[in-house]
């Protein structure tokens, strides 16, 4: 039975995520480029401890959209039930991600996406589906009977109108390529087509197109850096320490989480993530940086840490950890968000954990 | 003050919970077989005079979970081990359907329409209940009822947060079917699940759905819309 409902835990989640903030979809609008973006956002919302999954049953299909604006912003937007997602994300290189995600309410068909971005915008999108289905053809280990149809690419027309806050980004569409996808079928089937071959002929019957994987494998294995093989690790030991330092804060409908990481592997890495809700709005922002292991020092017996990572963080943070539970996290750090520059992240209303492990 | 006194002192004591305006809130005792729980709910006013308005969780598992109908009872104006108006029984139980399919917490709504108790009387005639009403604007005022059993409460007592207002959404919220839920401030703890939020001092308008264990003093509770008010015309059918 259940008693008053435990939704998050804020201090696992820090190291969880990193991985999977260095990988960016690339390519064209294919399903697996538009559930790139949705692997994404689950990863982040991994942090809230909720999932894109939530409120979805297995027979909604999925909307998907994504393009790269012309100032170089990438715009991904997923719709299902009543839930309309717009990220807008960009990548400096390709390991420094930002994106800020916006959560509307939104009406939400197989044919046809309208929601209300409040001032940032609107999208009022119709879906015509090109004339070939991808069908989860290939049987192995395919729970769902029949050749069920995985994913339609096609065009929405309409339009999606955009302007983030301060004008960081402005978009609008009228035409964008995107799909209409079975998450369900992805996850169930192998997909034996999920678009058209750009040259040569078609695969061989019964035969999977070399590097597609199913939405599973895809899913699971998004961002893993290097790719997990099954297998035991018998010298755990001899493993790279990892060290950790995350800072968070928690209001009552706002979380800020700060997580500086030194795999010990010649590199640090910083994230940052700010998620709260703007009227009928919710928005999750994101940002991901390595940076030389020198940017995060931390003392052998973990009593003391300072970081201090590049843009689009600025300013330094010192931890200290005192005799008993006095800790302190102060200093100048703060974090350039997509839409909200200078957010501090280091001040007495930040919880703060040093770790470290194998 | 620490953290256990603001609590004490933010969903403060009723004094007297069978005074009226209070004895429509009580306690809901649940048995699934296996172990016990407790809840909170409130009287409705309704024609059959027989509707305890809760949490969906309250009523059934979700998820096509189990509905909770082997023993359920509700014990309106609850104190101290007194049930000073008797012990009503469940009969129907009900819920939205987002909350059966999705466990969706912005569909967190129960009802139960009970039998009479043990000397023959009818809920609403023995206590009255609270009017209740959805579509309001989401930005009100909210007194929020209920009988929080976890530390630091002890179940004894009703409690409330007087005059607490909307805050806004849980962004978890966005993902889940339904209407965006609404969050208030209030040290819940459980038990206080269905505890009723009312507005303009007795109109049920939401009820206590869920809290986050790092901030037990922000409550959550359900958009009253069109779902709670299907619901509500359904269980007063039931006779």
């Amino acid at each position: 039975m259940r008693t008053l409902a435990a939704i998050v835990g804020l201090a696992a989640v820090g190291l969880a995520c990193a991985p999977a903030a260095t990988a960016v979809a690339h390519g064209t609008s294919s399903p697996r480029a538009l559930l790139a973006g949705i692997a994404q956002l689950d990863d982040q919302l991994a942090l809230l401890g909720s999932s894109s999954d939530a409120g979805r049953s297995d027979e909604d299909d999925l909307l998907a959209i994504r393009f790269v604006n012309h100032d170089g912003y990438t715009f991904r937007l997923f719709a299902f039930s009543q839930t309309v997602v717009l990220s807008v994300i960009r990548r400096d290189r390709k390991t420094r991600p930002s994106s800020t995600t916006y959560l509307a309410r939104g009406v939400v068909t197989s044919s046809s996406i309208e929601a209300s971005f409040g001032d940032r915008g609107r999208v009022s999108l119709r879906f015509r589906p090109s004339r070939r289905p991808a069908r989860a053809t290939r049987r192995v280990k395919c729970t769902k009977s029949g050749n069920p149809v995985a994913a339609h690419l096609g065009l929405f027309v309409g339009t999606l109108r955009f302007r983030g806050e301060g004008g960081y980004t402005s978009a609008e569409v009228q035409r964008v390529h995107g799909g209409s996808l079975d998450p369900a079928a992805f996850v169930a089937c192998q997909v034996q087509a999920i678009a058209p071959p750009r040259q040569g002929s078609p695969s061989p019957p019964g035969r999977q197109p070399s590097g597609l994987a199913t939405l599973r494998n895809y899913v699971e294995d998004f961002g893993k850096d290097p790719p997990e093989i099954p297998g035991v690790d018998t010298r755990p030991s001899e493993r790279e320490e990892t060290t950790a330092l995350i800072a968070h804060r928690k209001t009552p409908l706002t979380r800020t989480v700060f997580v500086a990481l030194n795999r010990g592997q010649g590199q640090a890495r910083f994230l940052a993530l700010d998620a709260g809700v703007d009227g009928s709005l919710g928005i999750l922002r994101f940002v991901s940086v390595p940076a030389p292991v020198a940017a995060f020092r931390t003392e052998d017996t973990l009593s003391g840490a300072s970081v201090s990572p590049p843009s689009p963080f600025s300013g330094t943070a010192i931890f200290q950890h005192g005799g008993g539970r006095e800790k302190s996290f102060a200093g100048s750090l703060a974090v350039s968000f997509l839409g909200a520059p200078g957010v501090p992240l280091a001040d007495s209303t930040f919880e703060t954990l040093l770790l470290r492990g194998r | 003050m620490d953290e256990v006194e603001r609590a004490l002192s933010d969903f403060a004591e009723v004094s007297d919970p069978t005074a009226p305006g209070f004895r429509q809130n009580g306690v809901i005792f649940i048995s699934d077989g296996f172990e016990l729980g407790r809840c909170s709910g409130t009287s409705v006013n309704a024609p059959n005079l027989s509707l305890v308005f809760t949490a969906g969780h309250c009523v059934n598992d979700g998820g096509r979970g189990a509905w909770f109908n082997r023993d359920w009872v509700f014990v309106p104006g609850y104190h101290d081990g007194v049930r000073p108006f008797g012990v009503f029984a469940a009969k129907w139980l009900g819920t939205t359907e987002d909350w059966i399919e999705e466990s969706s917490p912005n569909a967190d709504v129960g009802v139960a329409v009970v039998s009479r108790n043990e000397r023959g009387r009818r809920l609403g005639a023995v206590v009255g209940g609270y009017d209740i009403a959805w579509n309001r604007p989401p930005r009100q005022v909210f007194d929020i009822h209920g009988y929080p059993a976890e530390a630091p409460f002890d179940g004894a007592g009703q409690r409330i947060c007087s005059a607490t207002p909307f805050l806004g959404h849980d962004l978890a919220s966005f993902l889940f079917l339904g209407p965006l839920n609404l969050a208030a401030r209030c040290s819940v703890a459980g038990g206080a699940s269905g505890g009723a939020w009312t507005i303009e001092g007795d109109t049920l308008n939401s009820v206590t759905s869920y809290a986050y264990e790092d901030d037990m003093t922000t409550d959550f509770g359900p958009y009253f819309g069109d779902a709670v008010r299907a619901l509500y015309r359904r269980a007063s059918q039931v006779r």
